[in-house]
């Protein structure tokens, strides 16, 4: 920047005009800002005073002059006293070099005080947790998220860690949006705890771990995420960092003070080969909600594919708030629901009743508390189009979380420790039932080995789900199924005779289970 | 008729663009950015939308005024904030030095002048004098 000496203006001048583009971005443990200088009579500056309001809704506001930079050209400022959990909104005005008085205050930049886990501290928190438990936690490396260096990390619980089609699962996925951050938190907290009562043998966390394999994938969009942790405010979706946009020039289209983020990417959460056709409209690439020309077209949901691929979860939850709120799988493309709606509604109820923390704290009791939406290329929605069983989109009570566009969707690091043990009460629910009302099956050859077999259960067939078969390894299949009900079976295995069962009865708190010996089909040559 | 509705079309069109021209001024000459006041958007659009619905050259007319009072306030208040600023810079040399203090008061009266003394003439840009008192103001 270059500023002309008032020697070579020839006069002197005492009106003073707004300093430019102030930005304000988290570094470490402080706030980093930088300008510009004014436009106009930069020669007469001094210095700049800066000042801070921190606010957050219902929350009373906080004025604070931070202090001076001496010098035109010390356009930065390092605010080490920052407001965490808030937001931090920052002006900075000119001081005249002779009288001292100060000039009208900048346009505004603001940022959030993120008191969260950033990611580094979170994959430390994997390894460690890995090294301290191996007997219990493995660690997997999904693959790359959609920007170098973030990567999808999964924690895989439980006393059999390896890939296993056949063990009861439970899914959990969180922060799926870049800015739903609270999710992602519940879920390292949800971790830690759960790990920490295995070494302390509580008899609940025994019971989970030696019964029922769970992935925990915390921050299922760590690129999008991590422009939050530089104290981005405002909101996001897509994997890729939101970036601020320039103040419009039309002072109508202003609609706070500092603009809304846009960035390129897509929709982690709409990119799954689920309810998409080629009629279906991907939107526009700028909208934060864009799906993208074709499926598959973020890492982040290949990554999540393949974790869930090899333990096939009966249920799932895709944290997008903390918990509380679920939708459930919506209706089909063709506008048929889903056939296991009764068992979504079932699980998805009580799943809600457990980890909204508006419970907790005595608020008011919803009926109903489970919506649906149909989204296109949703994770939930393919979960159960692949595996069947009951997934949902959790989302975050209006209660918790501030209705306010300008700041992210959060609830706040304060609200984290009781939303984690709602979901742990919620978890260890999942963890039972996931082992309760449904079919075991094992389908074996005349020798006794494993096979691969196609399977239907009659009664809650579902036209638009995947086929289902049993594992290769082992030959079994499990599947929830909503109790009190009867249904049939029929199995199909190459070069066998189909078997076909009926009437078979699925009551509630166990499994039904059925060991099948398939015979050979007779040969036609002699 | 159709005649006049197309003439105010243009008009209108013409307006807005000065409007942004204007806005795109402050923003790289002074390294202002407006801010609009609230009660007259409003009012403003509404007549926008009546002269929508009614399509009469009387509604039009009336749409394209109220726009262009939006951009003549717009502009006013910025020109409003540095009159103030400038008031207290001046208000605080006054002891210190009053040489100057005399200088750049008179300079400080002839901006307020040409801010208080609105005088537009026929096909005169609506916010000209505000304009002049601005580059007045950053002269003093």
């Amino acid at each position: 920047m270059k500023i002309s000496s008032p020697e070579t203006c020839g006069s002197e001048v005492i009106s003073l005009w707004p300093p430019q583009q102030l930005e304000a971005m988290l570094d470490g443990g402080l706030a980093r800002l930088k300008w510009e200088p004014p436009r106009v009579n930069a020669h007469a500056v001094a210095g700049y005073e800066l000042e801070r309001t921190s606010w957050w809704p219902g929350r009373p506001a906080q004025t604070t002059v931070l202090g001076r930079t001496e010098g035109a050209a010390a356009c930065g400022f390092e605010d080490r006293t920052f407001q965490r959990d808030c937001m931090n909104e920052y002006r900075v005005r000119a001081v005249h070099r002779r009288f001292g008085m100060a000039g009208p205050w900048s346009f505004p930049a603001a940022l959030y005080g993120f008191q969260y886990t950033g990611y580094e501290r979170m994959v430390e928190t994997l390894r460690r947790l890995g090294e301290r438990w191996p007997e219990v936690c493995r660690i997997v490396d999904g693959g790359a998220a959609a920007r170098e260096p973030y990567r999808i990390w999964c924690a895989v619980l439980g006393t059999d860690t390896r890939d296993r089609p056949d063990r009861p699962g439970v899914l959990l996925v969180g922060n799926v949006h870049a800015g739903e951050i609270d999710g992602g938190e519940v879920c390292i907290g949800l971790l830690e705890r759960l790990l920490c009562d295995w070494g302390n043998g509580e008899p609940a966390a025994r019971r989970l771990l030696e019964r029922v394999q769970l992935r925990i994938i915390p921050f299922y969009n760590p690129a999008g995420r991590s422009v939050f942790e530089s104290g981005f405010c405002g909101r996001g979706r897509k994997n890729l960092p939101a970036r601020r946009v320039s103040v419009p020039v039309n002072p109508l289209l202003i609609t706070d003070n500092w603009p809304s983020d846009r960035s390129d990417g897509i929709d982690p959460n709409r990119s799954f080969d689920v309810n998409w056709s080629d009629s279906a409209a991907a939107g526009e690439p700028g909208s934060s909600t864009y799906a993208g020309e074709r499926p598959w077209l973020s890492p982040e949901a290949t990554a999540m594919a393949a974790m869930a691929a090899a333990f096939h979860p009966q249920i799932s939850i895709h944290y997008h708030g903390p918990g509380g709120y679920s939708l459930m799988p919506g209706n089909w493309r063709d506008g048929s629901p889903p056939s296991q709606r009764p068992l979504h509604l079932e699980i998805g109820r009580e799943y809600t009743r457990l980890s909204n923390p508006e419970f907790a704290n005595g608020g008011p009791l919803e009926v109903g508390l489970c919506g649906s939406a149909s989204l296109q290329g949703a994770a939930h929605d393919w979960c159960y189009q692949e595996f069947y069983g009951a997934h949902f989109l959790a989302e975050g009570f209006s209660g918790q979380v501030p209705g306010d566009d300008r700041i992210p969707a959060v609830a706040g690091p304060g609200a984290i420790p009781e939303l984690v043990e709602t979901n742990l009460q919620a978890l260890h629910w999942m963890g039972e039932r996931v082992r309760g009302a449904g079919l075991e099956i094992s389908v074996e050859d005349v020798a006794g080995r494993p096979l691969v077999a196609r399977i239907e259960v009659g009664g809650a067939v579902d036209p638009h789900c995947k086929p289902q078969f049993t594992d290769p390894v082992h030959g079994r299949y499990r599947r929830i199924l909503t109790p009190g009900n009867s249904y049939s079976l029929s199995v199909w295995s190459e070069g066998c005779l189909d078997v076909h069962l009926e009437n078979i009865a699925v009551s509630a708190g166990r499994p039904t289970c059925l060991s099948i010996r398939m015979k050979p089909k007779p040969s036609l040559l002699p | 008729m159709i005649h006049d509705l197309d003439c105010l079309r243009l008009e209108l069109q013409r307006a807005r663009r000065a409007y942004l021209e204007e806005m795109q001024w402050l923003r790289e000459r002074f390294g202002v950015i407006p801010s609009v006041p609230r009660h007259q958007v409003g009012p403003a659009l509404w007549l926008a939308l009546d002269a929508l619905e009614a399509n009469t050259a009387d509604m039009l007319a009336a749409a394209l005024k109220a726009f262009r009072k939006l951009h003549r306030s717009t502009t006013k208040l910025v020109v409003w904030h540095q009159l103030e600023e400038t008031r207290h810079g001046l208000e605080s040399i006054r002891a210190e030095a009053p040489e100057l203090f005399a200088r750049k008061l008179k300079l400080w009266n002839q901006a307020s002048a040409l801010f208080t003394n609105f005088n537009q003439s026929a096909g005169q840009s609506p916010t000209l004098n505000y304009r002049k008192a601005l580059e007045l103001l950053a002269t003093l």
